[in-house]
Order: structure tokens, then sequence, then C-alpha cells
């Protein structure tokens, strides 16, 4: 029973000792962010400008924690920048050694150096690192390899489109990153989507032709029309929202015939992809799909219906055997 | 025409961003060219500036606090002292319905984030150099 | 007889000290998380997803039964969020006062007639409206059917792939919903549905939807809430998810699979804590379909929230969460100690039922047992100090450990005046509103033996949170 009493003293005191780290904490981290905020202020007007593109100034002097600050907002301009001001901050990086340290860190047994350090590389403009950052996408940390994938693309690392296409596809690095990184790369990378496109595992074919909707232009439309009987569904509806997104007009008539496609899925996407390629057939054949089909399917084609022929979307919708979404459509029209 | 600008030495541009660094990018390089430049930190501001000094042109984030940057361009062409102001919207956010959205609103420009301030220094330029 | 009570106070000690163990434990799960959660910041790549075109879109649901006053601050605050893609839907429940027409007003609603999937069945809507100014605010005018059928609506119209569960008189912070949704975009094939951290917002400085100055509340109720919650959030939730056993999305804000809600069937209507209930039944329906999950929290993402500030209010409002927890166990009672549930039906579900709703029992009659030997003369007086030094002390060490967490990481209330107020009510708190917290929801347990069942029958003022987010 003693021992309880002893046990509400630990207690207590423990507790003392936290309000003491907390005190202390406080006082020495706002003494910190004092001299922080001196410093940025002080460095801020230096950074700008270092990076401006027209009539730079040459980069300072500087050592410790002032390099340190410096370094930091170099970096937040970097994230905002495009443009020529990025050779002068590579530059900076390599000659203040700020690229080597992070290299090296990169290799750190802990995954969150790992990360950090990638995705520092991706704001410090450097291109020699990309070899590295190529290397860093098949770490075995997500976070890593998609630290990875935002450096390769902020660096314009066109070298590197085809291991970010591979780990894009197959998940190794999240879809909305690495499909960042493919836009910003550009379209170097659909060449090699449209072989990938041919791959046996439908996961792949189907991720490579929803990057070539991204990516590609109305040439690339040409392969996808196969792909629109592909005896994957989820292919089917990838081609189909390529081909949207591509505006083929020659996707047409292949994209009217998926309107009949079994799959759901299918059938909204290729509904939606009309939507965006337009013309009288694709109207014709949208308003049954509108009248009549599931949800999906049904409420795609309206608003596709509404985006080719309002007005025709407007008529519809008065007769009786018109469906829901074709009289949503309608009044989305006319707000 | 806005008035007041005939009468000024250098073209008055309002730059309004809630983020402190694009604000410090755009307003070095634009001095630096040869505007003056007024800051917003949001949407509200923004209006209040324009309305006050009526500058030869805005450029505007679309995110921002209270009123965000569509918005703010409508009010602006809704307004008779403002309606002509050239504006140019610039955002993260990149894609068509982003755009369309901006055009929609009335601005007559719009420029994608990660920018280049000399970029938005050319447009800005075009833009007034006509005028 | 005495040695029933002896029996019987040991056995209290011993749930006391398993209790506050798992406590400590939690607390020390939290720091290790906490503190990798805050590390990714530096690597977070927010910007990129914002920036990219395949970031899938995500309807906001709010609920709304009479929130003219705050509907429209709220439903602005939710239309200025970052995030690239997303539709706030706000679900009238049959309100009486002036909600639609205010927003009607403000944001140019125009009527639409949206079609609405059937997935889950609901009371009848009897108008939709879209906003002119904004064609992603969706409002949904409807028959009264509480809360649940509100959500359950919202969830047929959410046009998504993902829904943001809301509550009306809340605010996220403009990067909450990108926060976090960000574990669900990173591998959405494991993860199924996250929740993120409710803090207090009651004496906080608000403009325009957000919050501009953090305050410790000047009301001492709130400002005990405020401790309640930070237990809650930063540390009890971080450590359930850590252990991939966290039982509660809390529904005033929590992001799901549109689909995953609508499979497991949408939330219960028959209960007050439909937000508990469901997060336990889509447990139990996932793991009913063998395949690898996760259901994780995110501490960073904030929502602030309105708290009670009157004693009959709050009373009534954890009375209601004791309700809200006995339903879903009871509900779900098959996976208590189940191991074809894993860690939920094995520690998650007993915890609920054991140390959550029982709690009070213990709490209560161990108190009264110490207190009345002590008078009687059989305790000492020496150890009922003890006993008391080891419960009020543990409870100031668990207490300060989640304010040290804030502290540590987040760093919210800058004046040293609000922190050392916290710490000022973490001893008040011990010493008597502990005590009559137990009280409220030993009261509970006569609402549920009474059979009491819904909202009440008072006149209804908005929502609030429906289920006990300390739990």
């Amino acid at each position: 029973m003693r021992l309880v009493a002893y046990a509400g003293v630990v207690f207590l005191a423990g507790t003392l000792l936290l309000i003491v780290v907390l005190v202390a904490r406080r006082s020495f981290l706002r003494r910190q962010a004092k001299v922080r905020g001196e410093l940025v202020e002080r460095l801020r007007p230096v950074a700008i400008a270092f990076v401006d593109s027209q009539e730079p100034e040459p980069a300072p002097e500087l050592h410790g924690r002032e390099s340190e600050v410096f370094a930091e907002l170099l970096g937040r301009y970097a994230r905002n920048l495009r443009g020529a001001a990025w050779g002068r901050i590579a530059a900076y990086f390599e000659e203040t050694g700020g690229v080597d340290e992070q290299l090296g860190r990169l290799q750190s047994r802990r995954a969150w150096r790992r990360a950090t350090a990638a995705f520092t590389l991706g704001d410090m403009c450097a291109r020699r690192v990309v070899p590295e950052l190529v290397a860093a996408l098949d770490d075995r940390v997500r976070d890593v390899r998609m630290a990875a994938a935002r450096s390769l693309g902020r660096l314009g690392a066109v070298e590197a489109i085809e291991p970010l296409i591979a780990s894009t596809i197959s998940g190794g690095v999240p879809r909305d990153v690495g499909g960042l990184a493919l836009l910003d790369l550009g379209p170097p990378g659909v060449p090699r989507l449209v072989e990938l496109s041919s791959s046996t595992e439908p996961a792949i074919r189907s991720g490579a032709i929803e990057l070539i909707g991204l990516l590609g232009e109305a040439g690339n439309a040409e392969p996808l029309l196969d792909h629109l009987r592909d005896p994957a569904a989820g292919v089917r509806t990838a081609s189909a929202t390529a081909l949207g997104r591509l505006g083929a007009g020659e996707a047409r008539d292949a994209l009217v015939r998926a309107l009949d496609d079994r799959v759901p899925d299918v059938r909204a996407a290729a509904a939606r992809a009309l939507g965006q390629t337009g013309g009288q057939r694709a109207a014709d054949a949208l308003l049954p799909v509108a009248r009549s089909d599931v949800f999906e399917p049904a409420r795609a084609a309206a608003q596709a219906l509404a985006r080719i022929d309002p007005r025709r979307v407007v008529e519809a919708a008065v007769e009786p055997d018109a469906g829901p979404h074709l009289r949503e459509a309608a009044d989305l029209v006319s707000l | 025409m806005s008035g007041a600008a005939s009468a000024r030495e250098q073209p008055l541009v309002l730059a309004a961003d809630d983020d402190e660094d694009i604000l410090d990018l755009v307003a070095f390089r634009l001095e630096r060219s040869g505007y003056t430049v007024l800051v917003a930190r949001d949407g509200e501001e923004a209006l209040k500036l324009a309305a006050k000094e009526l500058p030869d042109l805005a450029v505007l984030d679309v995110m921002m606090p209270k009123v965000d940057g569509f918005e703010v361009t409508r009010r602006l062409r809704a307004d008779e002292a403002t309606s002509r102001m050239p504006i140019i919207l610039l955002t993260a956010r990149s894609q068509d319905a982003d755009v369309q959205q901006g055009f929609d609103a009335g601005a007559d420009d719009y420029l994608r984030k990660p920018f280049s301030p000399d970029e938005l220094r050319a447009r800005v330029q075009a833009i007034l150099g006509r005028r | 007889m005495t040695e029933i009570l002896t029996a019987y106070s040991l056995v209290a000690f011993f749930y006391f000290l398993v209790l506050n163990g798992l406590y400590l434990f939690l607390t020390a799960l939290a720091w290790r998380d906490m503190g990798s959660e805050l590390r990714a910041r530096r690597y977070l790549a927010l910007d990129e997803v914002f920036r990219s075109p395949l970031t899938p879109g995500v309807s906001v649901i709010v609920p709304a039964f009479n929130e003219q006053a705050v509907i429209v601050d709220s439903v602005r605050s939710l239309l200025a969020l970052r995030y690239p893609r997303h539709e706030v839907v706000v679900v009238s429940d049959g309100s009486t006062d002036r909600t639609i027409s205010v927003l009607e007003e403000e944001f140019e609603l125009a009527p639409v007639r949206v079609a609405l999937r059937d997935g889950i069945s609901t009371a009848t809507v009897r108008a939709t409206y879209v906003s002119r100014m904004h064609p992603n605010l969706l409002v949904v005018d409807k028959e009264n059917g509480g809360r649940s059928d509100a959500l359950n609506a919202g969830v047929n119209a959410a046009r998504n792939p993902y829904v943001c569960v809301i509550d009306a008189d809340s605010m996220l912070e403009p990067d909450a919903l990108l926060k976090v949704s960000k574990p669900i975009l990173d591998d959405p094939q494991l993860l199924a549905a996250t929740g993120g951290t409710i803090r207090i917002v009651n004496s906080c400085g608000v403009d325009y939807g957000r919050v501009v100055d953090v305050r410790a509340p000047r009301s001492r109720l709130a400002t005990i809430q405020v401790l309640e919650y930070l237990r809650a959030f930063l540390v009890a939730r971080v450590g359930w998810s850590s252990l991939n056993a966290l039982g509660i999305i809390s529904g005033a804000f929590g992001l799901f699979h549109r689909s995953l809600v609508e499979a497991a069937g949408g939330y219960w209507k028959d209960t007050v804590g439909e937000d508990f209930e469901l997060t336990i039944r889509i447990h139990r329906h996932l793991r009913e379909r063998g395949e690898p999950y996760r259901i994780g929290f995110v501490s960073d993402p904030v929502c602030w929230t309105e708290v009670p500030e009157q004693f009959s209010t709050l009373s009534r409002q954890r009375r209601r969460w004791q309700r809200g927890l006995w339903e879903g166990v009871r509900r779900h009672r098959r996976m208590i100690g189940n191991p074809r549930y894993g860690v939920i039906g094995l520690v998650a579900m007993p915890y609920f039922l054991i140390f959550e709703f029982l709690s009070p029992v213990f709490a209560l009659t161990g108190l009264l047992i110490t207190v009345v030997w002590w008078i009687l003369g059989g305790l000492s007086t020496f150890y009922f100090i003890a006993f008391l030094l080891v419960s009020i002390g543990l409870g100031l060490l668990l207490t300060t450990a989640a304010l040290a967490l804030e502290e540590f990481n987040y760093h919210r209330y800058h004046r040293r005046r609000d922190v050392a107020r916290l710490l000022a009510y973490a001893v008040f708190e011990n010493l008597g509103y502990h005590q009559l917290h137990d009280v409220w929801r030993a009261i509970g347990y006569l609402d549920i033996a009474r059979g009491k069942t819904g909202w009440g029958a008072q006149p209804r003022r908005g929502f609030g949170t429906s289920t006990d987010p300390l739990a």
C-alpha cells in the first residue's frame, strides 16, 4: 500500500517535470524564433534579388545559421518559380555543398530523412542529382518514392520519364503526384506509354492509357481506338476517358459504339468523352442513354449532351419519359 | 480608362496573394521594371485598394482568404470605375475548368504557378503597353 | 461483508490500473506517431496534390437542422477549402427556420432537379438547389429524418468518389481537406477512411470562416473540454490509429470512400451515435470481406467546433454520447472478444464496453467505497491520501502529457497565459469535474434503461457532435 503513495508522488513529480520542460522549451523557442525572424527579414531581400531572372545580384558569403536561413528561403522561392532563376539557385546549392549534403541524406537509414532529402533536392534545381532520385524511385518506403517522383517532376528530368512512368503505373508512387510529375515532364513520355499500352497486364495497359490522355495530343488517339474493345473493362474505361481528353474527332464513331458496352463505367466514360469531342451523331447517340440507362452512364450522357447541344437537352427534358438526368441537365443549362 | 492612370508617372499595379513569397517575387520584379506595386493579402483588401487607388492592372491569386480571386474579378467587372481594369489571375489550379472559370469571371489573362516572374512582367508590359 | 468490499475495491483498483496503464501506453504511442507525422510535413507534397489533375474529387456533406445562424459562414469556409476538386452538399433535414432561405440569398441558389441515387433509402427529398455563383454548391431540402438520414441523403447526392462529413457549425481550416485526404490519396486500396482533429473554437478570434486567433476559452467548462479533446484526439486517436484499432471516425470530421459507405448500408437511423456505429460497421464489413485495410487518424488537419458552455447542455450531450456508445456496442456485440475481427474485436470493442461504457460504475463506486470506508475508520487517513494522490497525480500526468504533445508539435496556443490556464484547469478537472462527468454518464445508464431514444423531445438546436469523440 505504501507503494501506492510512492506512485502518487512519482506521478506528481513527473507532471511537475513536464511542466518545467514545457516552460523552459517555450522560452528557448521564443528566443530562437526571434533570432531567426530577424535573419529572415534581413536575408529575404537578398534572396529575392538573387533569384531575379533579369537583373540578379550575386550570392552573399554566408556561414552557419545565416547560410541555413538563406538556403531555406531559396528553396521556398524555387518552389514558386520557373525559368531562368534555376541555374543560379542550383549553382548556389552546389557551391555551398547543399546538394552533396542532401545526397548524403538520401542514403540515410531513416526513411524520413531519405524522404526529406528527396523532396529538398527538387527545390535545389540541380539536375545532376537525377540518377540518385531515379534510384530512390525504388526505395522500399512509399514516402521516399513519392518525394523522389515529385522532385523529378520539379527538375524537369525528362531522362527519368521511363522509371517515373513505371512507378506511377505500378502504384509504387501515388497516382496524383506521379501523374503531375509526368505532366510537368510533358510529351516525351508518350512513346513509352504507347508501348506500355500493349502490355499483357491490364492494370499496366489502363495506367498507361490514362497517362496518354493527360500527356498526349490528338495524334495519339489512333492506337487508343483499338483499346476500346479491350477485354478488360478498366482498360476500355481508361481508353474512353483518354480519347475524350485528347479531343479526337475520329474517335467519335468508336465512342458511340462504346455506349453499348455491357459495363456501366465504360458507358459513362464513353459518354463523357463524347461530350468533349462533340458532334451531331454523338448527340443522337447520347440521348437514349441519358433517358434510360442506369445512374452513372445516364448522368454522364445527359451532361455530355448539355455540352454539345444544350437546346436539345431542354427540349428532350419536357417529354414524359425524359428521366431524371435530362431534367437535371436542362435545369443546369438554364442556370 | 481609369482616370487616375494618365496622371501617374509610373503605372500602378495591384498584386494580391496570401502567400508572402509570391507577393515578394511579383513586387520585386515589377518594381524593377518600372511599375509601382500595391500589395494586398486577401480579396477584401484587394477590393478596397482597387476602389481607392484605381490601379492600371491587377494581378490576383485565385485562392485567397475572405474573397477569392474569381469573386474579386467579378466584383471589379461589376463596378463601373474598375470594369475595364486589366486582370491577370495567378494560381496553382491549372485545370481547364479553372482557366475557363477565370475567363468567365472576366479575367484577361491566366498565369499558372509555379510561374516565371519574367513572363509575368512581359504580360503586364504587353497589356499596359497597349494603352 | 468486509470481504466483499475488499474484493470489490481490489477489482476497482485493478480496473483503474489497467485503464490508466492503457492511457499511458496510448500516450507513448502518440508521442512516437505524432513526431513522425510532423516530420512528414517536410515532404508531404500538398502543393503537388493540389495541382494534380489526377487528384480525385471530394464531396463535403453538411447535415443541417435549423442552422440559419451559422450555415452561411460554414459553407463559405467549405467553399474556400484548398482542394483541386470538391463540392459542398448541404442537406437540410426538414429545417423549420430560414436555413434554406439564407443560403438562397447568400449564394444565389436556383432550383435544379438534381438526380439522386437511391443507394441508401432516406426520407423524401423535397427540393434540390444549385448555386449560380458556385456551381459546386448543392443544397438538398428533405423531410426531417434525423442526422443519419441527412447524411445518407448527402451520400446519395454526392458526385465525387470520396465524401467528407462535417457538422454545420464547424469550420475546417483551408488545408484540412488536403491533409485529411492525403493518406487515402497515397494508398486508396488500403485506406478506407480517415479522420482529423477537432479543436474548440470558443473564444477564438474568427474572421470570414477562418480562425485567426487561437485562445483558451473564457468559459470554465469549455476550458476543461479543451483538455478532454486534446486527450481524445492528440493522444487516444493517434494511439489507437497506430494500432490500426481506431474505433471512431468522428462525424464532425471524417473522410470515407463514398462507395464503401453505401456498400456498408449507410448511416444507421436508430442511434444517436451514428458515426461510432458506422465506423465499427465498416470495420466489420471489411474484415468480413477479408481484405487488408486501414482506418487512420491524421492529427494535423483541424476542424474547429463550438462546445457547450452550460452544465445542462453539456450533461445532455454526455448522456447522449453514453447512449450512442451503448447502441453501437450492442448492435455489434458479436464482435466483442471475437478474433475474427482482429484487433477491433479483441481490443477495441472490449475497450469500448468495459473501459469507456462501464468506467463510471467503477469510478463512482470505487470512490464512494473508499470515502465511506475512510469515514468509518476502516481506512487510515494516510492510505486515503495516497489513494487521492495516485488518482489525481495520474490524471494530471496524462493531461499534462497531452498538453505537452500539443505544445511540442502544434503550439497553437501562443499566449503563455492560455497554456497556464489550461494547466491550472487540469487540476480542477480532477477535483470535481471528472466525478461530475461520471455522474452524468451514470445518468446515461438510466436513460438507456428507460429506453430513451433519439435526440430528445425538446426542440432541437442543431446537431452538435453526435458521438463521444472522447471515446
